[in-house]
């Protein structure tokens, strides 16, 4: 759904809100019914109201960061497949499912060692300092959350005294807010949806109204709280695929639980003696972490993420690609990327069938929430 | 001027107040004072934006005599700037040569935007000093919340945003035209200060705009 569709929703729930709860005899009645044997102090104080949040995030993310190291440590293809090693021994024997990649320095592992070793140096002092020791998540892989997200929610509130002037205000019960992550940064990730979570916010606000108790519109400031609790987290098949994730599920996300601060304003404008209309505006911010698991991780030529490496990288892959590997048992044309990959994880890791294992990463976002409120409520 | 503004925003916090309130809108030309890229083939700090705000007047005798007019009103607002933007080149770096692609890489000029906007929540204290029946001048003086967002964008890819939140100073001035029993015209300078990633400035709004009395 567009912003612009989001907020014209918003509206027209807001006021069919009004519309339903506007005094009338019946709700007079109502009123009666339901609170007559509230305490008169306690019900004179009290307040609920039926609001409409809309919340328009701005996300900043710091570059995704590898935990468990990188895919390929700057060295392994020197240390697992060079001269000495158990693939040195398997191709002189004939045993390897590739031909045509030795271990010799012209044709081979050792020259493909050494041209992405000079790669990951050369874009390391480029600016992308990650690939210096190896080839993990690519620099500049950032996220953001779609920009507007918007829910209905309901709040009760009590005044403190009788001059109606301190306040507090909790929402206890909203819908859970609907959230896309999407890609961001100079990579093939961006505006890609990546990530699809439930969120629901409750906040509580400490405020003060200005204006006598009987003005018709009274402002107000506040600091609310609210905590952020992240649920139904999926990585899409998109970062599923990107991450190395083999089959569909291969990679979970979590997001760590966040509590946010931040000041409210707003207007409180009075209807009649029980119903008003309110309007707050608020600006929340949250500090997460996104935990990325990819299990199996399988990288062949036709990766996505190879594209988001350096050029000096993708110069050294590109060279590597004209070694002229193939499979040996159907004798047809293999990339060297997927050789590689493949004879690392069987060598390096002890796994068959490309299996490079379980990969974590994390990425640090700090979302700044601005809240728009639109409420109609009445005293209890 | 921290603490000053603490203090003043703390007095009219507690102030026992009022009779009436008023409510406003602004439509405002913007000017956030955003660094430009360098070298910068346009840089444009201006935009539309806007204020909308609440207040309350204090009771008499709440009120502040400054003998010219009085400090007489509690108010609330928002406030939008505008996006700034500049566009320019940053550097890249590729593979000069298609055909040797083991070649190292060289740097490049390629096309890059960066831009900034700012909005704020404020609480002020607001005086009035009247001129004639209709029309008077207007002054405010208090804090803002006022958020800031940079990003930038690389052969046109986004590469990032920054958001910071910081409490600053907020002044206004105005002039007011008041039509009986119907609304007061406004012409507002509002000033506040931004800060993000590095980037500093002023953040202001000229406008004109209605303001209606309840």
């Amino acid at each position: 759904m567009s912003v612009s569709g989001l907020s014209r929703l918003g509206v027209l729930m807001a006021m069919s809100a009004a519309a339903l709860l506007l005094p009338t005899a019946q709700a007079q009645q109502s009123r009666e019914s339901i609170f007559a044997k509230v305490e008169p102090s306690l019900r004179d104080r009290a307040f609920m109201r039926l609001n409409y949040i809309v919340a328009n995030v701005k996300t900043s993310s710091s570059d995704a960061r590898d935990v468990t190291g990188p895919v390929l440590n700057r060295g392994d293809i020197k240390e697992y497949l060079g001269p000495g090693t158990a693939y040195a021994a398997d191709y002189a024997a004939g045993n390897t499912p590739y031909t045509k990649l030795s271990v010799s320095f012209t044709n081979g592992t050792q020259f493909l060692d050494e041209r992405l070793n000079n790669g990951m140096e050369l874009d390391a002092n480029n600016g992308c300092e990650t690939v210096r020791d190896g080839l993990g998540t690519p620099c500049g892989i950032k996220a953001r959350s779609g920009a507007m997200v918007g829910t209905p929610a309901v709040s009760v509130g009590y005044f403190f005294n009788d001059e109606y002037t301190w306040f507090v205000e909790a929402f206890v019960l909203a819908a859970p807010l609907r959230v896309s992550v999407y890609g961001d940064g100079n990579n093939n990730l961006n505006g890609r949806e990546i990530i699809q979570l439930k969120l629901l916010p409750p906040v509580a606000i400490l405020g003060r109204y200005f204006g006598e108790a009987q003005a018709r519109v009274r402002p107000f400031v506040g600091f609310g709280a609210s905590y952020a609790m992240f649920f139904d987290t999926k990585a899409t098949s998109t970062l599923n695929t990107y991450q190395g994730g083999r089959s569909p599920g291969d990679t979970s996300v979590s997001l760590k639980n966040a509590m946010g601060y931040g000041p409210f304003a707003g207007v409180k404008m009075q209807l009649d003696d029980d119903w008003h209309i309110n309007l707050n505006i608020g600006k929340i911010r949250f500090k997460t972490e996104a935990t990325l698991i990819t299990r199996n991780t399988t990288i062949t030529g036709d990766s996505e993420v190879l594209k988001a490496y350096g050029p000096a990288v993708q110069g050294a892959m590109q060279v590597g690609e004209e070694l002229e590997v193939k499979d040996r048992a159907t004798g047809a044309d293999a990339s060297t990327t997927t050789a590689v990959m493949c004879l690392l994880a069987k060598y390096r890791d002890g796994r068959e069938g490309c299996n490079l294992g379980t990969f974590v990463r994390k990425q640090s976002t700090v979302l700044d929430n601005t809240m728009f409120m639109l409420s109609v409520g009445r005293r209890f | 001027m921290k603490r000053l503004l603490l203090l003043a925003g703390l007095a009219a916090f507690f102030q026992s107040a009022s009779a009436q309130g008023y409510a406003g809108a602004i439509v405002a030309l913007s000017n956030v004072g955003m660094d430009c890229l360098v070298p910068a083939v346009s840089c444009d700090r201006q935009a539309r934006g806007g204020r909308i705000y609440v207040g309350t007047q204090l009771s008499e005798a709440s009120r502040i005599n400054l003998g010219v007019g009085a400090i007489d009103g509690i108010e609330v607002g928002y406030m939008k700037f505008g996006r700034a933007r500049s566009a320019g080149t940053a550097t890249s770096f590729i593979i000069a040569d298609p055909a040797d692609p083991g070649a190292d890489p060289v740097p490049v000029a390629v096309p890059a935007t960066a831009t900034a906007q700012a909005d704020a929540l404020t609480v002020a204290v607001a005086a009035h000093f009247p001129v004639t029946d209709a029309f008077g001048l207007a002054a405010r003086i208090g804090a803002a919340y006022v958020s800031s967002t940079v990003k930038w964008t690389k052969e046109g890819r986004s590469t990032g945003s920054r958001t910071s939140n910081e409490i600053r100073p907020y002044l206004g001035l105005g002039l007011e035209y008041n039509i009986p029993d119907l609304i007061k015209l406004v012409g507002t300078y509002d000033w506040t200060q931004y800060s993000v990633d590095g980037q500093k400035g002023s953040a202001t709004l000229l406008g004109l705009g209605v303001e209606k009395a309840f």
